[in-house]
């Protein structure tokens, strides 16, 4: 029943962190009970994101080498019941932990009856990204439409595969419309014919994600911000419904709007 | 005056600002706090937040006894205890006997994201202390710059270290084995150098003037 879903993209800078934290509070929204885990040690981000940072007292690596215990390092989020944050430690690196301690870590979480367990990869191939996928059932790779975001996904995905986690499935994150059209940017096709691994979501780029994470309020809560509702979808995908991408065609101008528009000249 | 309006509760973040009239005596805000209190424990059952005093001059007893009055009646845990009073405070912060040396460390520059700074004696660290950076010491921290990430004075369990600094914004504040949060009312704003310490339990931060 439990999963351990891995966020990975192997470079770094395209929502990682930001769509672990909106898929974490979607699951949530939907009432599931959902640990995030920050494998990015040295460079935490999550917390922040989450706005739990003034909460932590015990991190990952804590628990690993037994200092405390993983219900007292697990930090229970301030807006949604059945949300719990397990941060990294910003004092240490990537080398302070073994695939087989996150391994073993991912079994416990498990045990605690969680139903998604979600792991914030860092960048790289190396160290961090060993950990990260050690312990996960299935992973998640985000890239942007940019020939170099698109390139390390390319890479990343077969690292996976080499790693047993066959069938990843792709978020296109920071999509601009805008920038499709006067075909200055790939479109999801080209993205996905390079790629050639399933859709599982496209998130359009948004100023309000920008807001919400220097805010610590994940946007998938707004109602009215697109991004949200990509990651609303998103959620209701990743727990087996069919949900169809959204169209991010302009809505028809009315009558209003064009008029608008003729005064404005 | 309307004596009902004498103590006020008013929301600010997630702390509890509770605002005292400076014209009734204090057995009247004791009254009042009482009452007001007791009918409105059901609101405040199980919340952890910072209580924020304001508006009138207190002496460490009559702090003491708002406190107990609140933290009996309520189901409720005092995180945080700040008070502002109006006027100059002529009393000493620095009342409680504080050990005429201990070892001391000199730190200059800033401690960033990550970085931990630890000594056996206390700490004066000239520069910043950022977000995401520590520093510990088994007894005082001043800081000659903002604090901004976390400090732990008396992390080996000393209940008399302190911790002073010309900006106080911590991300939390750590003293012997007591955790807080900082209240948010706190950031973002122009204030004197704050000092803090452990009195009955709680953490207070009152400006060092």
């Amino acid at each position: 029943m439990s999963e351990v879903i891995v966020i990975t993209s192997g470079k770094g800078g395209v929502g990682k962190t930001t769509t672990t934290a909106n898929l974490g509070c979607g699951l949530a929204l939907q009432g599931k009970k959902v640990a995030l885990v920050d494998a990015d040690i040295g460079l935490r981000n999550l917390d922040v994101v989450m706005g739990l940072e003034n909460r932590i007292v015990y991190d990952l690596v804590d628990v690993v080498e037994g200092n405390c215990r993983l219900k007292q390092a697990l930090i229970k989020d301030k807006r949604f019941e059945g949300l719990f944050l397990l941060p990294a430690a910003q004092t240490k690196d990537k080398d302070a932990v073994t695939p087989e301690q996150m391994k073993k870590l991912c079994e416990n979480l498990k045990e605690e009856g969680f139903d998604y367990i979600i792991m914030d990869c860092p960048a790289g191939i190396e160290q961090g990204f060993k950990n990260a996928i050690a312990g996960a059932d299935r992973a998640i790779v985000v890239t942007t439409p940019e020939v170099s975001a698109v390139r390390d996904a390319d890479r990343i995905i077969g690292l996976l595969e080499a790693n047993g986690l066959s069938n990843p499935t792709l978020i296109l994150n920071r999509l601009r419309l805008d920038m499709v059209k006067r075909g200055d940017m790939m479109t999801i096709d080209d993205v996905t014919e390079i790629l050639a691994i399933d859709i599982l979501g496209v998130v359009p780029d948004d100023e309000s994600i920008v807001v919400s994470t220097n805010k610590g309020e994940p946007a998938v809560t707004n109602e009215e911000s697109k991004a949200g509702l990509a990651y609303r979808n998103i959620t209701r995908r990743i727990m087996g419904e069919e949900v169809p991408l959204i169209s991010f065609e302009e809505e028809p101008e009315g009558f209003v709007d064009k008029l608008k528009k003729l005064f404005r000249r | 005056m309307n004596k009902d309006n004498c103590v006020v509760f008013k929301g600010i973040g997630k702390d509890i600002a509770v605002i005292l009239s400076d014209n009734v005596s204090f057995e009247d805000i004791k009254n009042t706090l009482a009452e007001k209190v007791e009918s409105s424990a059901k609101f405040f059952d199980g919340v952890t937040t910072s209580i924020i005093l304001k508006g009138r001059e207190l002496s460490d007893d009559e702090e003491k006894e708002l406190l107990d009055i609140m933290s009996e009646k309520l189901n409720m845990t005092i995180s945080f205890l700040k008070t502002e009073s109006t006027k100059e405070e002529k009393q000493p912060i620095l009342k409680k006997e504080m050990k005429g040396c201990s070892l001391t460390k000199y730190h200059k520059g800033s401690i960033r994201s990550g970085q931990v700074l630890e000594f056996d004696g206390s700490l004066v660290i000239i520069g910043d202390v950022n977000p995401g950076a520590i520093v510990k010491a088994t007894e005082n921290i001043t800081i000659l710059g903002q604090l901004k990430g976390i400090a732990h004075a008396g992390c080996n369990g000393n209940k008399d270290a302190f911790v002073s600094a010309i900006s106080m914004t911590p991300v939390q504040l750590r003293i012997a084995d007591i955790i807080t949060v900082f209240p948010e009312e706190n950031i973002h704003r122009e204030k004197p150098v704050e000092f803090a310490y452990i009195e009955n339990g709680h953490i207070y931060v009152k400006p060092l003037n």
